[in-house]
């Protein structure tokens, strides 16, 4: 390949401008003239039903447009309430403080039903249902991970489905192992996923079309929802989103479940059409608090190794709580960190049983790789107390056992592909930089070596985490028009939720067309102007959408090489576009400019722009023909997480926190923006050292953190993060051999902060937040009291 | 509600001088966002924690949702959208741009205000004054290495600027 000019470089963000001089739109951004502001009524009941609902008074005051409740509006609001905070009536008004006003108006009687507030409570028998005939606990059905080996290369060549959620034979496994690792209860706190930007919308109708501003992940799929919850075709449906701040899973609206907390989308859009004026409905932090939250589950991890260290047999238990009712995905991607996939070289028996759990909390949403993080939790802590017990450095004994190139990946669905095979790895490699960078060899001690006040830990973790979902309905299209002036425009739909990928996207019609990056413009903010592009969702924005873009780019080059050739009387082939215009490859200073190219542009004549089109149906190139493709290969998020402190042993304090996150990208398509979303391995760090945890007073399921005060989030202040980005360039699944980065970095934190705190002081956390109290228990410095799990 | 509940107040935002009628208990960055149009400053937590909507009174760094409105009357404010002049970024925006300061951006214009009132005061913060002076600013982005190398980069241009 010739030498990259956009591709690789650290260029400026393509709307970067507009970021930092406050012009950037986000959705609250569009005040519109004559605005009328929403203001919602939760339940103060984690379980009852609603006998009565009075609103005369409310819809009587002065400047109130509307009061919405299940009487009036039954396909947005409900009778029964499932959680404190569920939604009980909206009021629309002139402004916030009338709305504000009408909704003490109103009158509620309720009757309060039995609830259950823990997973544990939830299980128990005769545990009140959540939802009234169905299990609280339930299987997740998710029928895979079945593989034969080969039997000359010892690998795993196909899978096929089974209903054993695992393959080989796990009872014989254990027999055959000479260590047996067997972890019960590892327990990942419910935590809050995080984003700047509080959700909400505006729905404005324009007489023909509901146009509604939003944020966004991916406004296609969620206008596509939208428009059949409203029931309105979807054609009427404009969904605006030029800017998000910030999302990582949690802003993925779905209005036709009522147990997701999108209500905004419909307040607001089915107030729009019923009073024809804009309507703005906005989550205030509180409400964002109590609407959707992330993480809390318990697993056991039962591991068997051979002498030398290889790891054989690998049984996994997971309980995912998912409050009443929300997203359920979670559950599975917990499957990721075991020997489905990040373990898959050694593991001959395997068995995953995996089951999601309702329980009175507010439902669960999307968070930077939700599932993966505590299933790499459990895995990862289970393998560092393996390391300890078989006396094996716990760097060497993931290098022995992780996932390479050429593994399979059992962690999808073979309804869907027969075989799916790891694309490229590194991990081992990662596992080097960062104990290079740590100078792992001679600074690593066994805990019983440490004395004094102060101790330093090191721990280490690895991770494996989607890149894309292959598999029907994750199609993305991109469309590229060149200009007879020389620029370019990309036009598609991938959201740019702080991740980067308008800029990246941009990087690669520019390196394709050859032309330079600021010559290539966006168009991005709405579903009118855009073709469809799957949900940003698994980080598959790089691979999936970027795909899309390169064959559209592609096609739109080639058509204006075409024309070119025409004009120029050669073959297209000896043809390359340039800034200047299209040039002879071996006689540059023979060519002609683009306007030249596109022939006299006018009312009358010539060209005015040349488009390029493309439809990726995912993963390309593999594409899917008969809705089941014999072999894919799957990139990945994959790499090493080192975590170093300090433990003051007697105050419990964490101190000195360093961060050093390794990842494998392939190519960095712009290593700026790559190492921006290692740092995002922060997240971990809020849940591990600041103790945050989404604590529900079971007497009344009040939720007690629905702030940033008693909810921490890290400051510039906390921890220091030091990314390692590792290119191994030549992943064959990508045009420019780039794998995914984002959700990873979330994944490995908290085991490798246990980890490192076992390394410290010889106690095993295996209950996450990590407070001093924690560790001073763990020290035999004060007694367990208090909060009870 | 009513007219008669509201008190006139007198703001210079960004050096244009604004007469603004405000309802006695509206927050300052609900006056700015809703009635001078300015919505670069962003909220997003309402009560102080986050310091997205950060702007500066009469010189000095405040976040805008934890004060009335009604208490700056006569005071000179300063929002993100003050900050470049006739189409050219200032020093800091330009580092943010530069160094990949905001990802998301949505905690950018409080960071950047932020930053202003720092090299204000010093023109050679080091790094633990840098993140003194930031440490009321979350990005739940986390993009802090960033954003610490791109107000080293300001401080760097201001000073050229001065000589
Ligand atoms: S919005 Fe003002 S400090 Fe958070
Ligand atoms: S850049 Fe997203 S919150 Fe800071």
């Amino acid at each position: 390949m010739t030498e990259l000019t956009s591709i690789g470089k650290s260029v400026r963000q393509k709307d970067g401008r507009a970021r930092v001089t406050g012009e950037a739109r986000y959705y609250a951004d569009f005040i519109l003239p004559g605005m009328l502001r929403t203001r919602i009524l939760r339940s103060p009941y984690p379980a009852a039903d609603i006998l009565s609902i009075d609103t005369t008074e409310a819809q009587a005051v002065p400047g109130v447009h509307l009061v919405m409740t299940h009487e009036n509006y039954p396909t947005a609001f409900r009778k029964s309430l499932y959680y404190v905070g569920d939604l009980v009536a909206a009021v629309i008004a002139d402004d916030e403080t009338i709305a504000e006003e009408a909704m003490g108006l109103i009158r509620v009687e309720y009757e309060k039903k039995k609830f259950v507030a823990s997973l544990e409570d939830a299980m128990k028998e005769g545990a009140p249902q959540v939802f009234e005939g169905v299990d609280n606990c339930q299987d997740w059905a998710f029928h895979a991970y079945l593989s034969d080996r080969d039997p000359e290369t010892g690998l795993f060549k196909t899978k096929t489905p089974s209903d054993y959620n695992g393959f080989g034979d796990i009872d014989e496994g254990f027999e055959e192992a000479d260590y047996i690792i067997d972890q019960k209860a590892l327990k990942y706190a419910y935590c809050k996923g995080p984003a700047m930007e509080p959700r909400g919308c505006t729905a404005d109708f324009d007489g023909t079309k509901l146009h509604v501003y939003t944020h966004s992940q991916g406004m296609h799929d969620e206008k596509l929802c939208l428009a059949q919850a409203l029931g309105i075709p979807s054609s009427m449906v404009n969904y605006v989103a030029p800017f998000t701040g910030s999302s990582f899973g949690g802003k993925n609206a779905f209005p036709l479940d009522r147990n997701i907390a999108s209500h905004y989308l419909m307040i607001a859009g089915l107030a729009c059409l019923h009073l024809k004026k804009p309507v703005h409905c906005p989550y205030s932090r509180e409400e964002e608090m109590v609407s959707g939250w992330s993480r809390g589950s318990r697993t056991d991890v039962k591991i068997g190794f051979k002498k030398d260290g290889t790891l054989t047999t690998m049984d996994m238990s997971h309980w995912q709580e998912t409050g009443s009712g929300g997203d359920k995905y979670p559950a599975k991607n917990a499957m990721l960190a075991t020997g489905a996939v990040l373990y898959s070289r050694n593991c001959k028996h395997l068995r995953g049983k995996i089951r999601y759990v309702n329980t009175n909390r507010q439902p669960a949403a999307g968070w930077q790789g939700y599932g993966a993080p505590e299933g790499t939790f459990a895995v990862e802590t289970t393998m560092d107390i393996a390391a300890y017990e078989l006396g094996i450095d716990p760097v060497e004994l993931r290098k022995m056992n992780c996932m390479r190139a050429g593994d399979i990946d059992s962690g999808w669905d073979p309804l869907v592909y027969k075989s799916a095979f790891i694309s490229s790895s590194g991990i081992r490699d990662c596992l080097d930089a960062g104990a290079e960078k740590l100078d792992w060899k001679n600074t690593w001690q066994h805990p019983k070596e440490k004395t004094g006040r102060i101790r330093h830990g090191m721990g280490v973790a690895i991770f494996a985490m989607g890149a894309g979902r292959p598999g029907p309905g994750n199609s993305s299209e991109a469309m590229v028009k060149i200009y007879p002036d020389g620029s370019a425009a990309l036009v598609c739909a991938v959201a740019d939720i702080g991740q980067g990928q308008h800029t990246v996207q941009c990087q690669i019609v520019a390196e394709v067309l050859g032309l330079p990056y600021k010559k290539i413009g966006l168009v991005c903010h709405d579903t009118d102007s855009t073709p469809f592009a799957t949900l940003v969702a698994n980080s598959c924005g790089t691979w999936i959408q970027g795909w899309a873009t390169f064959e559209a780019a592609m096609d739109a080059k080639k058509q204006v090489l075409a024309m070119a050739a025409g004009v120029m009387g050669v073959a297209p082939a000896e043809l390359e576009l340039n800034e200047k215009g299209v040039r002879m490859i071996n006689d540059p200073d023979r060519g002609v400019t683009f306007a030249e190219a596109f022939g006299a542009r006018g009312h009358y004549g010539g060209i005015h722009e040349v488009t390029g089109y493309y439809v990726n149906n995912s993963p390309h190139p593999n594409g899917l023909k008969d809705g089941r493709s014999d072999q894919v290969f799957i990139p990945k998020e994959k790499g090493a997480q080192f975590i170093s402190l300090d433990i003051d042993t007697e105050t419990g304090m964490i101190e000195n926190v360093l961060v050093t996150m390794a990842q494998n990208v392939g190519k960095a398509l712009n290593p700026k923006i790559v190492a921006g979303q290692l740092s995002t391995s922060r997240h971990g760090v809020d849940n591990a050292m600041l103790g945050n945890d989404c604590i529900m007073d079971k007497r009344n399921g009040w939720l007690m953190t629905p702030n940033w005060v008693d909810y921490r989030h890290t400051t510039i202040m906390e921890c220091d993060v030091d990314p390692i980005v590792i290119e191994k360039p030549g992943d064959p699944t990508h045009p420019f051999g780039a794998t995914a980065c984002g959700e990873g970095a979330a994944c490995p934190t908290l085991a490798a902060f246990s980890n490192a705190i076992y390394n410290a002081i010889g106690v095993r956390l295996t209950q996450t937040p990590y407070t001093p109290e924690s560790i001073l228990i763990g020290l035999g410095k004060i007694e367990a009291r208090g909060r009870k799990k | 509600m009513t007219e008669q509940r509201k008190k006139l107040i007198t703001l210079t935002v960004n050096e244009e001088v604004l007469s603004i009628p405000v309802e006695s208990h509206w927050t300052l960055s609900r006056v700015l966002r809703n009635d001078c149009h300015h919505t670069g400053t962003k909220e997003a937590c309402g009560e102080g924690a986050c310091g997205a909507c950060t702007v500066l009174i009469n010189g000095v760094a405040v976040p805008a949702c934890m004060v009335l409105a009604v208490e700056q009357d006569g005071k000179t404010i300063e929002t993100i959208e003050g900050l470049s002049q006739n189409g050219e970024l200032h020093p800091i925006q330009e580092a943010w741009l530069e160094e990949y300061g905001a990802q998301c951006g949505f905690c950018s214009p409080g960071m950047i205000m932020t930053t202003k009132y720092l090299l204000s005061r010093n023109m050679t913060p080091s790094d633990d004054e840098i993140k003194e002076a930031l440490g009321g600013n979350i990005c739940i982005c986390n993009n802090y290495e960033h954003i610490i190398n791109a107000v080293r980069s300001a401080a760097r241009k201001m000073a050229k600027e001065q000589i």
